[in-house]
């Protein structure tokens, strides 16, 4: 470990990275108790592997049809949103089978992940373009992530306020709340499609590790501490942007891997959770 | 003259594969529906199509006009249990097909729902975890959810599943009461064939093993021979002053 880099000082340089680790630590770990309550913590590993085909076809796309960086068609193909538009498409898989079914996420993780590798071989670019793609690092943000982030968390957060208690229903009993009337399947969407959209952001600008961690840890933490379901959301959104405004900070300033240190310190925090419920 | 809330004609009904029919039923406006018929039978597949939740394979289902409000009590077991809900919050969930987009609760909303905790004796534990009642205190609280949506048709899959034989007989004189009060429509699952034939009025005998599916009035359809028919064994029936009891026949010498 190095002896320290002073923080405050050079806030020019993190400022961007910063801000989107906090939005995207707040967003997944908001999501996550809806991952853990629903028992589909697997979910995220399987919605990183549909994104990595979504990048391979925008690849392939490109490459066969010859679009380059200057052709105003390129963005069109852009493989970042090609991807986010594979993860998003996927909530429509996932919500059809019951609970988000472990065996469908099985099927899910398995089966791209062996696209990914046999329609890659087919791409001219090195395999590592594409991790480069769908796993950036955590240390530096450009300001359209910034954006982003943003976006798509005030995306989740609006949609989940309108809907919360349908949500909250089809989720805690969902042949009652069918009964009732509400439309469980296009609920079940609304959630994998909030999933997919915050993982894949997030995923692009800090990486699978962080991006998976902060989904599943903030929330044990919050549900291990929490008397209701406000108060578990509540906590477990505050303890996702502890967990990534801290563990950014220890990153920079004693040299350490930034999504790491974010995943290290929500461990922490479950770990402080549950003695305190003991 | 009564009102037919729900119909199935025709309907063949089962998950990916069908499973029975055609079967044809007819809910009128006060009925008391019970639904018998040994494990694996297809019972709570034929309530999930009268809900509307399961759509059939073929044939057509009907509802009345206005659409009459359904409530279910489903499975104990099949309630998500890690939720961190108090027993109000379950509750207050019977609501929610009554609330706007983005809207809580309101004090008339708390107030229903205190009152139905209150009939069923739940009152004192309206701030608890759901998740740590016992099995016929959880199965009260989802029956007073039930109620809070203020439902024109109540239906139950095994209400007394895994109760002990004191809650099994409260369940069942309250959903009596229930039915003799307020002439609430009610269908309901019943495991044992005993408990269902001293509460319904209406009786459908389901087993798809065998393709079969009978159901009309409890009267009609109280007989040795259709119940032996149901459950493959032979059955008997004891009518002990208004009781009905129903066991196996006993092996002779």
């Amino acid at each position: 470990m190095s002896e320290g880099v002073p923080f405050w000082e050079n806030w020019p340089i993190w400022w961007e990275a910063m801000l989107v680790a906090l939005l995207a630590g707040a967003g997944l770990a908001y999501l996550g108790v809806w991952v853990v309550l629903k028992r589909v913590v697997y979910v995220p590993l399987a919605l990183s592997q549909v994104a990595a085909v979504g990048v391979v076809v925008a690849f392939l796309i490109e490459e066969a049809a010859g679009l380059t960086g200057d052709s105003g068609w390129h963005c069109l193909c852009e493989p970042s949103w090609i991807a986010l538009l594979f993860a998003v498409a996927s909530a429509f898989y996932f919500a059809r089978t019951e609970a988000g079914g472990e065996r469908a996420t099985g099927v899910a993780y398995l089966v791209c992940s062996a696209l990914v590798l046999t329609l890659g071989a087919f791409v001219r670019r090195d395999l590592h373009d594409i991790s480069g793609v769908l796993f950036g690092q955590a240390v530096l943000a450009q300001l359209s992530q910034v954006v982003t982030t943003a976006a798509a968390l005030l995306l989740v957060l609006g949609s989940h306020l309108l809907c919360h208690r349908r949500l909250l229903f089809a989720a805690h009993d969902p042949a009652a709340a069918g009964a009732a009337g509400l439309r469980v399947y296009r609920l079940e969407v609304l959630l994998y499609a909030g999933f997919a959209l915050m993982l894949s952001v997030a995923t692009r600008a800090l990486g699978a590790l962080p991006a998976f961690g902060l989904c599943v840890l903030p929330a044990l933490a919050a549900l291990r501490v929490a008397r209701g379901m406000g108060q578990a959301l509540a906590l477990s959104t505050a303890f996702g942007l502890v967990s990534a405004g801290l563990g950014y900070y220890l990153s920079f300033a004693f040299e350490l891997p930034a999504g790491a240190s974010m995943v290290l310190v929500a461990g922490l925090l479950l770990a402080g959770a549950s003695a305190f419920k003991k | 003259m009564s009102r037919t809330l729900l119909e199935l004609e025709r309907v063949i009904l089962g998950y990916r594969t069908p499973l029975l029919g055609p079967i044809s039923l007819r809910v009128e406006q006060g009925d008391f529906w019970g639904i018998a018929g040994p494990n694996g039978a297809g019972k709570t597949t034929l309530v999930k199509t009268l809900l509307g939740v399961l759509p059939p394979h073929r044939g057509e289902r009907r509802v009345a006009e206005p659409r009459p409000r359904f409530a279910y009590v489903p499975q104990r077991h099949h309630v998500q249990p890690d939720f961190p809900l108090r027993v109000l919050d379950v509750v207050l969930l019977g609501r929610t097909d009554r609330l706007g987009l983005g809207r809580g609760p309101g004090p008339a909303d708390r107030r229903v729902a205190a009152e139905q905790l209150e009939r069923l004796g739940m009152q004192a534990s309206i701030g608890r975890p759901f998740a740590t009642l016992s099995s016929g205190q959880q199965q009260r609280v989802l029956l007073a959810r039930a109620l809070t949506a203020e439902p024109d048709v109540l239906v139950l899959d095994e209400p007394t599943e895994g109760l002990d034989l004191q809650g099994e007989a409260d369940i069942l004189a309250f959903l009596r009461s229930l039915h003799r009060e307020g002439r609430l429509t009610t269908l309901m699952v019943g495991h044992r064939l005993g408990e269902v034939v001293n509460v319904a009025d209406h009786l459908c005998l389901v087993n798809h093993l065998t393709g079969l599916f009978e159901c009309g009035p409890l009267a009609e359809m109280l007989t040795e021979e259709r119940l032996s028919a149901v459950y493959g064994q032979p059955v008997e029936i004891d009518r002990c002053a208004e009781r009905v009891n129903v066991h196996l026949r006993e092996p002779g010498p």
